[in-house]
């Protein structure tokens, strides 16, 4: 008995203590200043503004620093710069987090919980952010900057345009990823006599390419994890449309002349390309291409160095090349997403962490981003860097970003769920019209329909 | 030979034998393709030549996750990490299920069914509060957040397996030790423990698994990068577009050593102890 409420005692005083240190509050590491409430900052220029650009705070400052889809290498980099950056101004101590993975949810989980980084490096998803008040507008340290003019000017049009309602800048560009189709000019030289400057020339030679006895296809198609957002790249540079949305607010992607080439580029799975391109993802393509299975894939620049490892350094047979010219006479591509950095609605320090932000993503650090990352700059004073002249690829990139005769098409990213759209609901219908399930109509009228509806909500909620 | 016996090796290999290879090839396959991957350099996967042995045979990969890419720190976190949830969740399974076994309470129906039903709740759907009660405990990005919440998340079913190990002992043994005069933690130390030591090695062995494969909460939880597990530090090899197969392919196979190891050694007990449990579970 004497043993049992002894027991009891002792169960009971584990349980209070227990409750008594969940109720402790804060106590978190002094270094992170993160701790308020975001929706109290969000939105509210006024009382970040109170002191001017070139007024940076000269007391101790620490910036907490998130950064996604990060290796080794690139953290090595990172880390570099920013004890560059903290040996320019002493006051400031960054800590910073690299992440190996995206960090969507894990962004989530933080403000939810009140926390969160003071800048964010972002790769997608900002509208999700604004909508969310994580992060601020830029616009008032934006205009007092000395290097506003040195950003793409397009490229801040595109950075503008997440913000739907109000046009404000969201973040700071850093780098965008271009595009663009990597052939075997080998094997276009050897078979069709030289690269096809438009789409016509391009299913006819896709075509003479492939030779199936050989185990070799024109093209290696994506039908997996990101086939949606590649097969609008695709249909638009082909139609030559450049909105994407009519005036009534009606979508445009199910316009005859995409339907068409969605009819052509789709129908070459299985003949001019093989069956398991139903599954590919990028790695699947970049494998066939790299291991001389396909002569044409689709992708952006980041996959150079893969390419150029696979071939020997060997650049007369690979190269990346613009989409070609369609129906329109001219090149189209999608408006650039550019990565950039945003600043926190929870951040305490805003003007130091623009600051940063600045010389993050301008001059050096963004240059060297730029080489490592594969991605263009987005100073247009690092587009003559030595780097970008001597990589084929990446000069093609710059010329075509620069050329006044390469048209952009409306980035419709700004739409909430539009990445949740293409992934969940137009992935497996492209498969669908791949495996001959459905017809390349019912997949494009799906596709305005559902961009439609999305865009709809957006303006009645605004 | 006679015909019988003949028949029935016949009817053994193509009802035991030949599933069980295929079975093998299955399960072995990819693990013998991940070893010669990561015995290869880059030069021998890319390209138009496939090659199924690594020639020339290198562990320049195993060097470069082991250092370059700190793979080192991560081991020895996942070790420390896993090592001390293991012996927190064996001892508190223990005496879990030796309270369900041996006594009896008021709710204690309830109470085995309300652990039954927390492992029909995804870890996702808590992920939330989880982060917001770790901040308030002011242990957030630590280590010892991991090791509570991979107690907390392991110890209903493993209290559950207990139970059933101890369910087959007789209550006669305890109380003979009774009045031999042990108290309760002897009766446990000295008589339980040895007999179901099966059943303890099996219940360390999940998880150990467990804590060992854990990424969500590892990611979610920690912002130091170098306080990630092993399960997190694998993915700093995949870049966003490229993957450099040779070194993730090291990497998994160091990943895989502690848990191959761990099963080498207690094969025979798990055996012992899955097939105890499941009779009295």
């Amino acid at each position: 008995m004497r043993k049992r409420r002894n027991m009891t005692a002792l169960l009971l005083s584990a349980v209070l203590l227990t409750v008594t240190a969940c109720g402790t509050g804060g106590g978190t590491t002094e270094t992170k200043a993160t701790q308020s409430q975001p929706a109290e900052n969000a939105k509210t220029e006024s009382s970040q503004t109170s002191e001017s650009a070139a007024a940076v705070s000269q007391e101790p400052v620490t910036l907490t620093v998130w950064r996604c889809n990060m290796t080794e290498e690139r953290t090595a980099l990172i880390e570099e710069l920013h004890q560059k950056y903290v040996d320019e101004h002493p006051n400031v101590t960054i800590e910073f987090t690299a992440l190996p993975d995206s960090f969507n949810e894990k962004l989530l989980i933080a403000y939810s919980s009140g926390t969160g980084p003071d800048v964010i490096a972002h790769h997608n998803d900002v509208p999700t952010y604004i909508a969310n008040e994580y992060i601020i507008p830029l616009d008032s340290y934006f205009e007092k900057s000395a290097k506003k003019d040195t950003y793409l000017p397009q490229i801040l049009d595109t950075v503008r345009s997440m913000d739907q309602q109000e046009g404000k800048l969201y973040y700071l560009p850093e780098g965008c990823n271009a595009n663009c189709l990597w052939v075997r000019s080998d094997w276009f030289q050897d078979k069709c006599g030289g690269l096809p400057v438009t789409w016509n020339e391009m299913f006819a030679d896709i075509e003479m390419l492939t030779d199936k006895a050989a185990g070799r296809y024109g093209v290696s198609l994506r039908g997996g994890s990101g086939s949606a957002s590649h097969l609008e790249m695709v249909m638009y540079s082909y139609s030559g449309i450049e909105k994407y949305f009519n005036e009534d607010g009606t979508c445009n992607i199910n316009d005859p002349k995409n339907v068409a080439f969605v009819e052509r580029w789709l129908g070459l799975y299985g003949t001019n390309s093989s069956e398991a391109d139903i599954g590919n993802g990028w790695t699947e393509m970049a494998a066939a291409f790299q291991s001389g299975a396909a002569g044409v894939i689709q992708h952006n620049l980041g996959s150079a160095a893969d390419h150029m490892k696979a071939f020997d350094g060997d650049t007369s047979k690979f190269e990346a090349v613009p989409f070609p010219q369609g129906e329109s006479g001219y090149t189209v591509n999608k408006a650039p997403t550019p990565t950039g950095l945003c600043i926190s609605s929870t951040c305490e320090n805003p003007q130091e962490a623009f600051d940063f932000a600045v010389w993050m993503t301008t001059a050096e650090a963004t240059s060297r981003i730029g080489e490592m990352w594969g991605q263009i700059p987005c100073d247009m004073a690092v587009l003559n860097d030595g780097w970008i002249e001597e990589l084929p690829w990446m000069k093609m990139a710059a010329g075509m970003l620069l050329n006044e005769n390469t048209r952009f098409y409306e980035n419709i990213a700004y739409l909430p769920n539009y990445n949740s759209i293409l992934k969940n609901e137009i992935e497996p219908m492209i498969q669908a019209v791949m495996a001959g399930d459905m017809t390349a109509q019912e997949l494009c009228d799906a596709w305005a329909k559902l961009l439609e509806a999305e865009y709809q909500e957006m303006k009645d909620m605004s | 030979m006679s015909k019988l016996k003949l028949k029935q090796q016949v009817k053994r290999g193509l009802l035991l034998y030949l599933p069980l290879m295929v079975f093998l090839a299955f399960v072995a396959v990819p693990i013998l393709w991940t070893l010669s991957l990561s015995l290869k350099d880059e030069r021998q996967i890319v390209g138009e030549t496939f090659r199924l042995l690594p020639s020339p045979l290198t562990v320049a990969n195993y060097i470069y996750v082991w250092t370059k890419n700190k793979m080192s720190l991560y081991f020895i976190n996942s070790l420390q990490i896993g090592g001390v949830s293991v012996i927190a969740i064996v001892i508190f399974s223990l005496l879990n299920g030796y309270a369900l076994s041996r006594f009896h309470f008021p709710g204690k129906n309830l109470f085995v069914i309300a652990l039954l039903m927390t492992q029909m709740i995804p870890l996702m759907l808590n992920i939330v509060p989880i982060f917001i009660m770790v901040n308030k405990m002011g242990i957030s990005d630590t280590k010892l957040s991991l090791i509570l919440l991979n107690v907390a998340e392991n110890i209903a079913f493993n209290t559950l397996l207990m139970r059933g190990f101890i369910s087959s002992i007789p209550r006669e043994i305890d109380e003979a030790a009774a009045i031999d005069g042990c108290s309760r933690l002897q009766v446990i130390y000295k008589v339980i423990i040895p007999v179901i030591i099966p059943g303890l090695v099996t219940v360390a062995a999940f998880a150990f698994i467990s804590c060992w494969n854990e990424y969500l909460l590892s990611y979610t939880l920690i912002s130091t990068n170098n306080k990630f597990p092993i399960s997190v530090g694998l993915k700093y090899l995949i870049g966003e577009y490229s993957v450099n197969y040779c070194a993730l392919a090291a990497g998994s196979v160091i990943a895989l050593i502690p848990p191959v190891l761990l099963f080498g050694i207690v094969q025979r007990y798990l055996i012992e102890g899955i097939s105890a449990g499941a009779v009295k579970g």
